[in-house]
């Protein structure tokens, strides 16, 4: 799978999510990324989200809809936007959204891979 | 007032004139400062789909208002989100109390407690993992149904954005909901919404006071559809 569609995938998730019956870990198996990890960068999510920037307020809505104890958000505070790990985790603050979702979305992803991986290995 | 006499004492609504954004008593956090929460706020429109949508259940328990309904129109040019009416926006923290049975049986509920792959649920093999916030021993069965339906005893409950539920939460000693991020990522929308929704009817079935982490919940969000639930199954949101 070509690494522009992998990364449209990835930066579509929470969109694919709130509007289809598939869960997250599910949406990410089937992105392509197992068989293109390079499309995980910052670097190319960034240049997805610069044009594609109504998605940033999917991501938010991802976040902050969490029910979690652990894991990593992405909110908006103070006219910044602040990605870290709850709980005692590292903290970015970033002034542009597009930069910070990118952070988020990669890190995210990450987590879910490793979700899928264990499951995988449990099954 | 004649537009709200002939409803439901619980649904009663009293509306208010609340500052605008932009005005100098706007915005002001009282969250954590032990000063009293004083506003919320819910578009007309979505009030009303709300109190219509009540009007068609039946209300299965009797609920008791501690705190006066303190509600207010607000224009969509004054959203803060400016994402249209559905907004909600709230100074924290705000108290919503509700005296009530158990709602008894909902399909959610059992979802709640067996997650979401049985299809014919045992006693003695619920699995659920979700709790209040409060380390709880693998039990199983009826054990553990009685330990989730119990809570953490604080007789509170906090709602809100993550991560900000948890953090208030935590600093209160709160009940809030909370599933393992393994299991949270593995669910549809449907089946968070769910389990979110029989977490909130085991709340209410305690009697547990609400307490809101966030001033702000945007439309189609699960915090604002927490919000509309709460008064759908007639709980009366009011300023502390």
């Amino acid at each position: 799978m070509k690494n522009d569609l992998v990364v449209e995938r990835l930066c579509r998730l929470p969109a694919d999510f709130y509007s289809g019956s598939k869960s997250m870990v599910q949406l990410v198996a089937e992105s392509g990324i197992n068989t293109n990890p390079a499309a995980l960068a910052v670097a190319s999510i960034l240049t997805y989200l610069t044009n594609h920037s109504e998605l940033i307020e999917q991501w938010l809505r991802w976040s902050e809809n969490k029910r979690v104890t652990s894991g990593w958000y992405f909110m908006r505070q103070s006219g910044k936007y602040v990605v870290g790990f709850r709980p005692n985790g590292d903290i970015l603050n970033i002034a542009e959204p597009e930069l910070a979702c990118a952070e988020f979305v990669v890190r995210e992803v990450k987590a879910m891979m490793a979700i899928h991986h264990v499951g995988k290995l449990h099954s | 007032m004649p537009r709200t006499a002939a409803r439901p004492q619980s649904l009663r609504t009293r509306w208010i004139p609340i500052p605008r954004r932009g005005s100098r008593s706007f915005g002001r956090k009282n969250a954590y400062r032990g000063s009293r929460g004083r506003r919320i706020t819910a578009s007309r429109s979505i009030r009303r789909q709300v109190l219509i949508a009540s009007g068609e259940i039946r209300l299965s328990s009797t609920m008791t208002r501690r705190m006066p309904v303190l509600a207010q129109s607000q224009d969509s040019a004054s959203s803060p989100q400016a994402a249209g009416p559905a907004d909600y926006q709230i100074d924290t923290p705000i108290t919503v109390s509700a005296q009530s049975t158990a709602p008894t049986s909902f399909n959610a509920w059992s979802a709640f407690l067996n997650g979401f792959t049985f299809s014919n649920p045992s006693p003695t093999n619920y699995r659920g993992p979700y709790n209040y916030g409060v380390f709880l021993p693998p039990l199983g069965g009826v054990a553990r149904a009685s330990t989730l339906a119990a809570g953490n005893g604080s007789g509170v409950t906090v709602l809100g954005s993550y991560p900000d539920y948890v953090n208030l939460a935590e600093q209160l000693g709160a009940n809030y909901f909370n599933v393992p991020m393994e299991q949270w990522a593995q669910m549809t929308a449907d089946e968070q919404w769910a389990a979110n929704q029989a977490f909130i009817d085991s709340a209410v079935a305690r009697g547990d006071s609400f307490v809101f982490s966030n001033e702000f919940a945007v439309a189609g969000s699960f915090y604002q559809r927490e919000l509309l639930y709460l008064e759908l199954i007639g709980v009366a949101l009011g300023a502390n």
